[in-house]
């Protein structure tokens, strides 16, 4: 039998509208798949109890809504924005009846009050037995008094507006803003120290090779300007400076120097 | 929809539902009958089917393109199809080449309602399951797909001068078994 000849066909059959279901039953199954892997989405360390805290805490307030809208009459909030808006109202016409005063209105207050204490003295001293010549010599008190005030007030020199600001402003362009102080401020006490440390390691180091003819080291290579500049430079601290004093002064304890060998050596060395 | 259409909306992640359905509506029927003829029963090739496409919705991303639309859907079939087979029958506690079972099923249905071929097309899968589930699967592919050996190479991913063998071999074989049965 040659079957490639016979072409013989499948005996498979299938139900009725079964490609159809067949359709619907792999999208479900696809949806269900696809929902699957939305689950088994990894989220991070921590994911679920920041959750539950959130979940929490909408609840809390959510709870604290409910409180206030329990304890609050119905258009509770209505009457209160009217109420804030009315009070809102007041404040500003409160505001517009209060009277503008100068700023020496309460100076010049007090002195009327002052005044009228005074008045009220007289008045008192009036009406009560004065001694004789009271009222002369009063009077010319007064007078005094009032003239005294006068000159002061004519003393008192006025100056027009903003002259004082405007004085600032010219003395500091006449002085600060042009003059540029011709020295530099030393910036601190430590760099007096640094220098005085630069002579004392370069005056120690120098001294040891000039005594002990002993052979040049790299550090007494270096030139006493370079030493202080670099001295000087450096932001060493006092500790630092101090341990590097005490390393290099304590090589030459072991050498005896006379107070003339010093002082040659500075003059040489014009230090 | 074309296959190619189809590789055109694959290339966006956007339009993979699209091309899911569309994929879906042209080769629902022709992958079910592919793994019927491996597995048989109705409701295996039903499983194995809904398998097939969930399996081809999982791995659209990975449809590089460069083999066909639709030997990369048969060979998602045919691989689910086989597995499900050699899963069955170790469940069964049987050689992965015996398949009595399949044809005392075969045997069984043929009052079937799902099962409404004449002697000799019964006959005929009755002598394809004295090949091995792989032969079966070449001899399917082109004796009843009519596929060129080139597209069951890249289904099967085994070699052309193989397959020529292979399904020789085959209809010599089912030759034999209509001839004496």
């Amino acid at each position: 039998m040659n079957i490639e000849q016979s072409k013989i066909k499948s005996p498979f059959t299938v139900p009725e509208g079964y490609f159809g279901k067949l359709e619907e039953n792999i999208l479900a199954a696809v949806n269900v798949q696809t929902l699957k892997s939305i689950q088994n989405i990894k989220t991070s360390a921590g994911y679920f109890t920041e959750l539950e805290d959130e979940i929490l805490s909408l609840v809390k307030i959510d709870n604290l809504r409910k409180i206030n809208s329990n304890t609050t009459p119905e258009e509770y909030f209505e009457d209160l924005e009217s109420r804030i808006i009315s009070q809102v109202n007041i404040d500003k016409l409160k505001d517009l009846a209060k009277p503008e005063v100068s700023e020496a209105y309460f100076d010049e207050m007090e002195d009327l009050i002052f005044s009228k204490i005074k008045i009220e003295k007289l008045k008192d001293l009036r009406e009560n037995k004065t001694p004789e010549g009271f009222f002369e010599d009063l009077e010319s008190q007064i007078l005094a008094k009032v003239q005294i005030e006068n000159f002061a007030k004519k003393a008192k020199l006025s100056t027009p507006a903003g002259y004082f600001d405007k004085l600032e402003e010219s003395i500091l362009s006449k002085t600060v803003e042009t003059e540029k102080p011709k020295f530099t401020v030393v910036r601190n006490k430590w760099v007096y120290f640094r220098n005085a440390a630069a002579a004392l390691l370069i005056g120690t180091f120098s001294v040891l090779v000039y005594n002990q003819n002993q052979p040049k080291d790299a550090f007494a290579e270096i030139s006493s300007q370079e030493m202080i500049a670099y001295l000087s430079e450096e932001n060493l601290s006092e500790t630092e400076l101090e341990t590097l004093v005490e390393e290099n002064t304590s090589v030459n304890e072991n050498i005896e120097l006379t107070e003339q060998e010093i002082e040659k050596y500075l003059k040489e060395n014009d230090i | 929809m074309k296959d190619e259409e189809i590789i055109q909306l694959l290339a966006n992640p956007e339009t993979y539902e699209k091309a899911f359905k569309s994929i879906l509506k042209a080769y629902k029927e022709k992958l079910y009958y592919h793994i019927r003829k491996i597995v048989i029963d109705h409701d295996d090739a039903d499983d194995v089917t809904q398998e097939s496409f969930i399996k081809i919705w999982r791995n659209l991303d990975k449809f590089r393109g460069d083999s066909k639309l639709y030997t990369w859907l048969y060979r998602i079939a045919t691989n689910e199809a086989l597995t499900f087979l050699q899963k069955k029958k170790k469940d069964q506690g049987i050689s992965i080449d015996d398949n009595e079972g399949l044809v005392s099923h075969l045997e069984s249905s043929k009052s079937d309602t799902y099962m409404d071929g004449e002697e000799i097309e019964i006959k005929l899968q009755k002598a394809l399951l004295q090949l091995t589930d792989k032969q079966r699967v070449v001899f399917n592919l082109k004796y009843f797909e009519e596929l060129k050996y080139e597209e069951i190479a890249e289904i099967t991913e085994t070699s052309v001068g193989g397959l020529k063998a292979t399904y020789h071999f085959a209809v010599k074989k089912i030759e034999e078994f209509l001839t004496k049965h």
